[in-house]
């Protein structure tokens, strides 16, 4: 497979029994770039990176990340991707530098690049002082940011983020965000996000997929999106692929029958309030 | 937030990380399955993370004091004494004590890990494990591996108590000692491997949905009980099973008898002789299957350690008429209480956790009745066997299904707290639907009890009635309890801390009957019945009675 992206697949699929989580997917992501897979709960985003990351079969098609086949190499393609879980479980008996020094070691780093690596991670994400206390004690955007750090541990050259500001509130949101718009500019970081919130995918990311029921629907930058469907923005972009089937429909009315106010007004009324929170 | 440093961090080319990391997977040597068990050895140490050596010395050298000093000590003191007055039977004792000490040394062991399953904590670390490059069969091995220090506490603790038993009956060589820690460090590690695969299992093969895990928790849950009553039972049986040593070949594949027959062959070979297994196949066992089943194990992690059977939420819908039974139970309990209990009956049986318990308590119950019956010979036996029966079995219901009025949520409470009736409706109603219960429980033991032995039927009846009675105190004494800490949402602590003052509250009913033959010796049968059960009654009723009573009081003022 081609070795000039960073990710790429072709009819990548995976089943669950009779559940298809994933349908046919084709990816191709160049080094360097931020990619949204964008979608609804249960689209299939958190069943795709897992394939991508090794973490579960697929079922059938291909994939490579980083160059590498991701059942042939699932090693190697281990060792050059960082991944942040969704929901991912801290072992909160452990502090923060124990767990980073934990993980670095499964990334077989010498103990001395480790311990330099979490002095800088801890750093940069402004976690001096707590490092020595255990991860139980943490509040949630912080055990986000452990999770990051680990995520990062061994300079990873692909990096995998699920869901990364789905559970936080707003300020800690815009912290990780804030976070990741920095690995965001050094441009040799191919950085992947998956999420449901149409603010974290338009702020960050170059590429968006929007993937629905396990197909990916729509790709490109946010603009060619909203331009391809004939929105205003992308939550109106979104809003017409997602729903297709019905909200089409609301949207095709209301575009036909300008003169109901009414109706109009509450639309936008809601997608105000939506904006302002 | 310190931008500078980003340039740094992130300062490395694509290429450079590329053959840094082949590199790096290339000269692996190290076992990745060393770092886990470190990781898994300063989880279980982390109270004492700042001072870990200083901790497991002093550990150590208190448990070598232990095993040395001061656990020989002690059994000297009275054991060569015991031996003395009891020399007859005394082989045979200790003998079913130790199997016994192993057998629930084993069960233990095996259901410690369970309770860990299903930890939502558990599962997203083991997504951030299968991330990095660590092969599956290494966690399995670095987790399993890495109890290791605390498993050898309990051998440490254990096997001098043996020691200590088997002493004064031979004076052991050091190449018994050794056999001795052999066998118990065998055993010990072969429970850790079976409960470690059975949690790793249950939680990846049947955790694919909430019902599964519901079945699991309850599954958990019903072991560990399982391993009290078991207790109780040798407790009990102590001296029939030592008339009837061959009911121990009822259990021939229980693997702890493997290791506790060994040990008894070294003591006398006599001891083993009634099992069906000889010394052979028991060793051959107690060392061929647990080597078998670590390297299966350790062959197949992969099919256990995955994501692939995750968690995933399902939905039923029930579209049913109401069916005959809830019908009647409307009918004959009318207008006030009937819907309250029809309410409580399809909350309860719809959970497949609680089928799950009652199905437990009806093959305890039946396996206790048969139990029990065969021991009945004449008169003055039914009337004691019956005592315990009713005891035990009265009180088992109550622990097991007893605790679970609250467990849907506190908001629950509020719904009843706002109507009318107040908190009595759903404490009242509860307790109904468990007299329906325990009516179909009593019925069925005492079928069991009239099946099996040769009770007549002034006898049979007196039992229906007590036992129903008993058991319906009982419940009051669950009911009660969870009153005062209601397990909302089976919040685990007050669910197990309940039910462990549940059993504490029991305990002196089991030994009340017999107790009390001991110290009176009754002239006829009925005033024999009348002194093991008048005690028996008023305790529960003393006890129960004013709990709910203050349980109700303390719910009324929840917030
Ligand atoms: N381990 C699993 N077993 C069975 N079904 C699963 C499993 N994981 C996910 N699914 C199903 O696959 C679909 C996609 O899930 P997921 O990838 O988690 O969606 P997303 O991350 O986009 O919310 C869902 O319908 C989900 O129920
Ligand atoms: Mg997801």
């Amino acid at each position: 497979m081609s070795k000039a992206y960073a990710i790429k697949t072709q009819n990548l699929t995976k089943n669950f029994g009779e559940l298809l989580a994933v349908n046919k997917i084709d990816l191709t992501i160049p080094y360097g770039k931020t990619y949204g897979l964008l979608g609804p709960n249960g689209a299939g985003k958190t069943t795709t990176v897992r394939m991508l990351n090794a973490i579960i079969s697929k079922t059938s098609g291909n994939a490579s990340v980083g160059g590498y086949d991701i059942v042939a190499e699932s090693q190697k393609v281990k060792m050059i991707c960082g991944f942040l879980p969704e929901a991912p479980g801290l072992y909160s008996k452990l502090t923060a530098k124990e767990f980073l020094e934990f993980i670095g070691e499964l990334y077989y780093l010498q103990k001395s690049v480790i311990s330099a690596r979490i002095d800088e991670l801890i750093e940069l994400f402004n976690l001096e002082g707590r490092e020595n206390d255990l991860l139980e004690g943490y509040s949630r955007g912080m055990k986000q940011k452990v999770c990051l750090c680990a995520a990062l541990i061994q300079d990873p050259e692909i990096i995998f983020l699920d869901e990364p500001t789905s559970n936080l509130d707003p300020a800690a949101a815009r912290m990780v965000k804030d976070l990741i718009s920095q690995l965001v500019k050094k441009a040799e970081k191919t950085i992947f996000i998956c999420t449901h919130l149409l603010d974290t995918a338009e702020e960050l990311c170059d590429i968006i997929g929007i993937i629905i029921d396990g197909e990916i629907k729509v790709e490109g930058t946010p603009k060619e999106i909203i331009e391809s469907v004939g929105a205003r923005d992308l939550e109106e972009a979104y809003l017409k692929i997602t729903g297709a089937s019905h909200i089409d429909d609301l949207l095709g009315w209301r575009e036909e029958n300008p003169n109901n106010n009414h109706n109009e007004s509450k639309k936008n009324k809601n997608k105000k309030n939506k904006r302002s929170r | 937030m310190t931008v500078l440093t980003t340039e740094e961090v992130m300062d490395s080319t694509v290429t450079d990380i590329k053959k840094e990391a082949s590199i790096r997977l290339a000269h692996q040597k190290k076992s990745l399955w060393k770092t886990i068990a470190r990781n898994e050895i300063r989880i279980r140490t982390s109270s004492f993370r700042n001072h870990r050596m200083l901790f497991f010395i002093a550990l150590y050298s208190l448990l070598i004091i232990w095993a040395v000093v001061i656990a020989p000590y002690l059994f000297d003191l009275f054991m060569p004494t015991l031996a003395e007055q009891f020399s007859d039977v005394f082989k045979p004792v200790i003998a079913i004590t130790i199997e016994s000490i192993m057998m629930m040394l084993f069960l233990v062991l095996v259901i410690y890990p369970l309770n860990n399953i299903y930890k939502e904590e558990e599962i997203g670390s083991k997504e951030i494990l299968l991330a990095t490059p660590v092969r599956a069969n290494d966690i399995f091995l670095g987790e399993f591996l890495g109890k290791a220090p605390m498993y050898s506490v309990a051998i440490l603790i254990i096997t001098p108590i043996i020691v200590g038993l088997i002493n004064p009956i031979i004076n052991l060589t050091v190449f018994q000692y050794l056999i001795i820690y052999g066998i118990v460090f065998g055993h010990v590690y072969f429970a850790n491997l079976i409960g470690s695969i059975v949690g790793s299992w249950i939680e990846h093969k049947i955790s694919k949905n909430e019902k599964a895990r519901d079945l699991g928790k309850a599954l958990v849950w019903v072991f560990t009980i399982l391993l009290v009553v078991i207790m109780y039972a040798i407790m009990f049986f102590l001296n029939y099973l030592l008339e009837h040593p061959e009911l121990k070949n009822w259990l021939a594949f229980y693997p702890s008898l493997w290791f506790s027959n060994i040990i008894l062959y070294s003591i006398d070979p006599v001891l083993i002789n009634t099992f069906i297994l000889n010394i052979w196949i028991n060793v051959l066992l107690a060392v061929g299957i647990p080597i078998i089943t670590l390297y299966l194990s350790y062959r197949k992690a992969e099919s256990f350690y995955t994501l692939e059977g995750g968690v995933e939420k399902s939905s039923i819908t029930i579209i049913e008429h109401e069916n005959p039974f809830y019908k009647l139970v409307r009918k004959i309990s009318g207008r006030k209480w009937g819907g309250l209990i029809v309410i409580q009956l399809k909350r309860f049986f719809r959970k497949k956790a609680n089928i799950a318990r009652v199905a437990y308590v009806v093959g305890l119950l039946g396996f206790m009745s048969w139990f029990i019956s065969r021991m009945v010979e004449d008169e003055a036996m039914i009337v004691f066997s019956s005592t315990i029966l009713i005891a035990i079995g009265g009180g088992i219901g109550s622990i097991i299904v007893g605790h679970l009025a609250f467990i849907d949520s506190k908001d629950l409470i509020w719904v009843y707290k706002r109507s009318p009736r107040g908190i009595k409706a759903i404490v009242y109603s509860y307790l109904l639907m468990m007299l329906i219960f325990n009516i179909f429980l009593t019925i069925f033991v005492t079928t069991m009890l009239t099946i099996f032995s040769d009770i007549d039927l002034f006898n049979t009846v007196i039992f229906f009635v007590e036992f129903l009675i008993f058991a319906e105190i009982s419940m009051c004494q669950a009911m009660g309890l969870q009153c005062i800490s209601p397990a909302f949402g089976e919040k685990d602590s007050s669910m197990k801390g309940n039910t462990m003052i549940s059993m504490l509250l029991l305990q002196p009913l089991m030994f009340l009957p017999i107790s009390l033959l001991i110290f009176i010796n009754p002239g006829s049968v009925e005033l024999m019945r009348v002194v093991i059960q008048a005690p028996l009654f008023l305790y529960n009723i003393g006890v129960s009675l004013p709990l709910l009573y203050f349980g109700m009081k303390k719910l009324n003022r929840l917030e």
